[in-house]
């Protein structure tokens, strides 16, 4: 969850713009209710996602009201309730999701990372700890899944396939609890995620690759070669190996993850998901390969 | 967490039906709608959050745990994966550490061992589809990695990109096609597979109504100008007149 997923804006109709900015609105207040104020500052775009389209599953009744927020002291926004738990479930994913990322964080980024990590830890621990006895199997999947990222970077694999794993295998859990209590939906739900969470890895993978050959850290997008190269920056052959790498694989993606998302019924969320689905995904990748392009180490994912 | 395949109630070795069966059992039993009384439900409510957690790790295991941390062509690495991951999750039963799902790999791999000892120049086409459709995809590719690499024709290729596509592992499902394809590129089924991964590879997404009838923000391209000059060109020559006279 790196904030990759979100629409895009020029072809969004002026209601669903405010639909989708009130759900976003909804759902920090909700974490700020449930998890209190730190959470929120750390709210991506694609928890947004996932309460969208559980309020539009689930048929979810949503109202909205104008409220003040500390981000905009001066107007009010408008900022959404929903019948269901649907703004619960994903602050909780929210909680545990951050969580487990702080504490990778902890484990081998940079010493910035590390101290920002460590101070958030101890903030966090209680919190997670509420979100993991309410969503067992997800903080059990998660944790699984951090166990085997860690061994995917220790062992420096070069199947993209395998390396978008563990990224997919949370997306999957998270995504899962969508299907409530049938199986055959929790499948449909998991596949979505899975798509979306191996999107998710190979947007962030092409968004590092010049950080991580600056700090020779690994990338599966980088070839063993490259590190070979005594210049700091990464040459610009390698950078369009890595560019067409992930897009070849990330084009397969989408249409695998548009093949699963036409089984399932988005309600009255439909407008905005499809714009996410079918617009968002492929115009946030294309901002990404031009800053990878760029070469410089610079990275979409701080632009917002 | 427990055993998963206690909290269902079946064997390690059952099929991805029973499972799902055997889960819509509890569900109708445990489903918290059903409880009026307010301690009731939350008891139910408990239940069914382990009974969830429990699905959701066999469908996990059986799709891809198994095979997660090995190499494409050996196994020999997923035993101790499975052992560390389940002493982890401290069953110590009999079928718990590092047995349950293991063993259930171990099965197929002595069966298909035996059967391809004997004859490991053909494999069972039929069951790998079968195993595929029934979503037990570790089964499916377990048949497939037995069989030599001399003996890999064709449908093997395809077969295994099917299973990979099925894992949601793009890439490998791409390269195994296209081998498939170039191996045998009179089989329709086989191109009609690649056809369709070359056409979402070039950015075609299913039910995109975006495309087609959105106005478009960008400027023309070539290809637009070539198509309304030759639009303009016919429509001159129907009137008599001539806009591109070369033809």
């Amino acid at each position: 969850m790196f904030g990759y997923v979100r629409p895009f804006t020029p072809y969004l109709r002026v209601y669903e713009n405010e639909l989708y900015k009130a759900v976003y609105c909804g759902l920090c207040r909700e974490l700020k209710n449930s998890y209190g104020h730190i959470p929120t500052l750390l709210l991506s775009y694609d928890l947004a996602f996932l309460a969208a389209l559980e309020i539009g599953v689930k048929h979810e009744t949503v109202s909205a009201d104008s409220v003040r927020c500390p981000v905009h002291p001066i107007r009010k926004t408008r900022c959404l309730k929903c019948s269901g738990d649907s703004l619960h479930y994903s602050a909780s994913a929210e909680i545990i999701l951050v969580y487990h990322k702080l504490k990778d964080d902890l484990a081998d980024k940079g010493i910035k990372r590390k101290i920002r990590a460590a101070a958030l830890i101890p903030l966090f621990y209680g919190k997670y700890k509420k979100a993991a006895s309410e969503y067992p199997a997800l903080a059990d999947s998660v944790e699984l899944a951090m166990k085997r990222q860690r061994i995917t970077e220790r062992k420096k694999v070069r199947s993209l396939d395998r390396a978008a794993e563990p990224t997919a295998a949370i997306m999957n859990a998270v995504f899962r609890e969508l299907g409530g209590c049938d199986p055959d939906k929790r499948e449909l739900f998991g596949r979505f995620g899975y798509m979306l969470g191996r999107y998710v890895y190979i947007c962030d993978a092409l968004d590092d690759i010049n950080e991580d050959y600056a700090l020779k850290g690994y990338n599966p997008l980088i070839p063993y070669d490259a590190y070979k190269d005594k210049s700091p920056k990464l040459s610009r052959e390698y950078r369009l190996k890595a560019v067409a790498k992930a897009q070849n694989s990330l084009m397969l993606t989408l249409g695998a993850l548009a093949e699963v998302y036409v089984n399932i019924d988005a309600g009255d969320m439909r407008p905005l998901i499809d714009n996410i689905v079918y617009l968002g995904l492929k115009d946030t990748f294309s901002k990404v390969r031009s800053f990878a392009l760029d070469g410089k180490r610079k990275r979409m994912k701080n632009e917002r | 967490m427990n055993d998963p395949y206690k909290t269902l109630g079946v064997q390690p070795n059952a099929s991805e039906s029973e499972i799902k069966s055997a889960y819509k059992t509890l569900v109708k039993k445990y489903h918290p709608d059903r409880y009026t009384d307010s301690d009731m439900a939350e008891l139910a409510n408990e239940k069914m959050t382990e009974i969830n957690a429990a699905y959701d790790r066999i469908m996990e295991d059986r799709r891809q745990g198994i095979y997660y941390d090995s190499s494409p062509s050996g196994r020999n690495m997923s035993g101790t994966y499975n052992s560390s991951s389940y002493t982890r999750s401290g069953s110590s039963s009999s079928s718990g550490g590092s047995g349950f799902s293991y063993g259930r790999t171990g099965t197929y791999d002595q069966n298909f061992n035996y059967n391809y000892q004997q004859r490991n120049t053909s494999f069972d086409a039929y069951r790998v589809r079968q195993l595929a459709d029934q979503g037990d995809i570790n089964g499916a590719d377990s048949i497939l990695m037995a069989v030599t690499e001399r003996s890999r024709n064709a449908e093997w290729n395809y077969l295994k990109g099917m299973v990979s596509y099925r894992r949601g592992w793009f890439n490998e499902a791409y390269h195994y096609t296209a081998k498939a394809t170039q191996m045998d590129p009179a089989n329709q089924e086989y191109s009609a597979a690649f056809q369709q991964m070359n056409r979402q590879r070039s950015g075609y997404m299913t039910g995109n109504a975006f495309t087609s009838n959105a106005p478009s923000v960008r400027g023309t391209d070539p290809c637009d100008i070539m198509s309304g000059l030759c639009a303009a060109d016919c429509c001159c020559e129907m009137m008599g007149g001539d806009l591109i006279p070369c033809c």
